[in-house]
């Protein structure tokens, strides 16, 4: 048996096992962390893997003075990719930052902060002649 | 004989990531029962798990029995040592501190804002009468900026108050009674009936 094969079966093992599997991971974020985005569409939303439960998910967006401004109204989805999201206010231009949360079937709980700013949207076309 | 090592490594692995214990496994939650969860308690900005320990009067003192979390329903007034665990990882790294007021407002024990690294905030009080109150979580949260009385997190104690079940929970107990007498009935009147209309019968006339 390969020398390699020794160190690379048990990582294999650990890395597939169900346990190793189980707990819940963010996979992205719409918008990104630090991102600028000159087109906010209103909602900011993260995905997870993981045995992600209905239990107490929580999405809370607040400007730079801590003034809330997302709607109360989070959702969480679950499916192949579980789907955290949450409407906000019309968001003037400025930074933002955001406190997600869900909790897996096992307890375990994923939260973060995640920044976005606003940015002023590009000066529109100008008039044809 | 060179498997052998990979395959101690394999079961180390394994068992490191099964090992993997939930937090609040095992632990009281706030309606009393016992799940994986625990006592958690959540308010839109933050998660903890909280814990209460009060001695009991009728323990003998050379017993040596670990003391049983409580959860927000104290059975009895007197010292109980209050532990709280930030679930945040992110919080662990800020400044936090703890309020138990009395339903009054009073506040009867306090600590200080500080940052707790290992994500375990403990209070000593002193319950002196039974009633209401409330232990309050504030953060100073640098990345929201949002005021720790904004998004403090209140969590409702009572302190030597007998929990009644709720009527919903009795008219649920009533209900299952019912659907247990049913069944039984039926099952009953199964065996009764079953066997003798199986049975060939026997009356005895020609064919």
């Amino acid at each position: 048996m390969p020398k390699f094969l020794n160190l690379l079966v048990p990582i294999l093992l650990a890395l597939t096992s169900p346990a190793g599997l189980a707990e819940g991971v963010l996979l992205k974020s719409e918008p990104k962390n630090n991102a600028e985005v000159s087109n906010f569409d209103g909602t900011v939303k993260f995905w997870f893997s993981g045995n992600v439960g209905e239990r107490s998910p929580s999405v809370v967006v607040v400007d730079a003075h801590g003034k809330r401004v997302d709607n109360g109204d989070t959702r969480l989805v679950l499916g192949e990719r579980h789907r955290l999201a949450a409407t906000t206010q019309a968001l003037p231009p400025g930074p933002y930052a955001v406190r997600y949360r869900v909790i897996t079937e096992d307890g375990l709980v994923v939260s973060g902060i995640s920044k976005f700013t606003v940015v002023a949207a590009a000066a529109s076309t100008e008039a044809k002649p | 004989m060179k498997i052998l090592p990979a395959m101690i490594l394999a079961a180390t692995a394994l068992g490191q990531a099964q090992a993997s214990v939930p937090l609040g496994g095992n632990r009281k939650g706030a309606d009393g029962n016992y799940d994986l969860y625990g006592c958690m308690l959540t308010n839109d900005y933050y998660v903890v798990n909280f814990s209460a320990y009060q001695l009991d009067p009728n323990q003998a003192k050379d017993d040596k029995s670990i003391l049983q979390a409580e959860c927000v329903d104290l059975p009895r007034v007197g010292k109980t040592q209050i532990a709280v665990d930030l679930l945040d990882l992110d919080v662990r790294k800020k400044p936090v501190g703890l309020k138990i007021l009395r339903e009054d407002g009073q506040v009867i024990a306090e600590v200080p804002m500080a940052v707790v690294k290992q994500g375990v905030l403990t209070a000593s009080v002193d319950f002196k009468t039974a009633g209401k109150y409330q232990a309050v979580l504030s953060v100073e949260d640098s990345d929201l900026h949002t005021p720790p009385e904004t998004s403090a997190l209140h969590m409702p104690l009572t302190v030597a108050m007998a929990v009644a079940p709720s009527a919903a929970n009795a008219g649920s107990a009533k209900g299952l009674g019912v659907v247990f007498g049913v069944l039984g009935l039926c099952l009953a009147l199964a065996a009764y009936y079953i066997p003798r209309l199986l049975k060939p019968r026997t009356d005895g006339s020609p064919s």
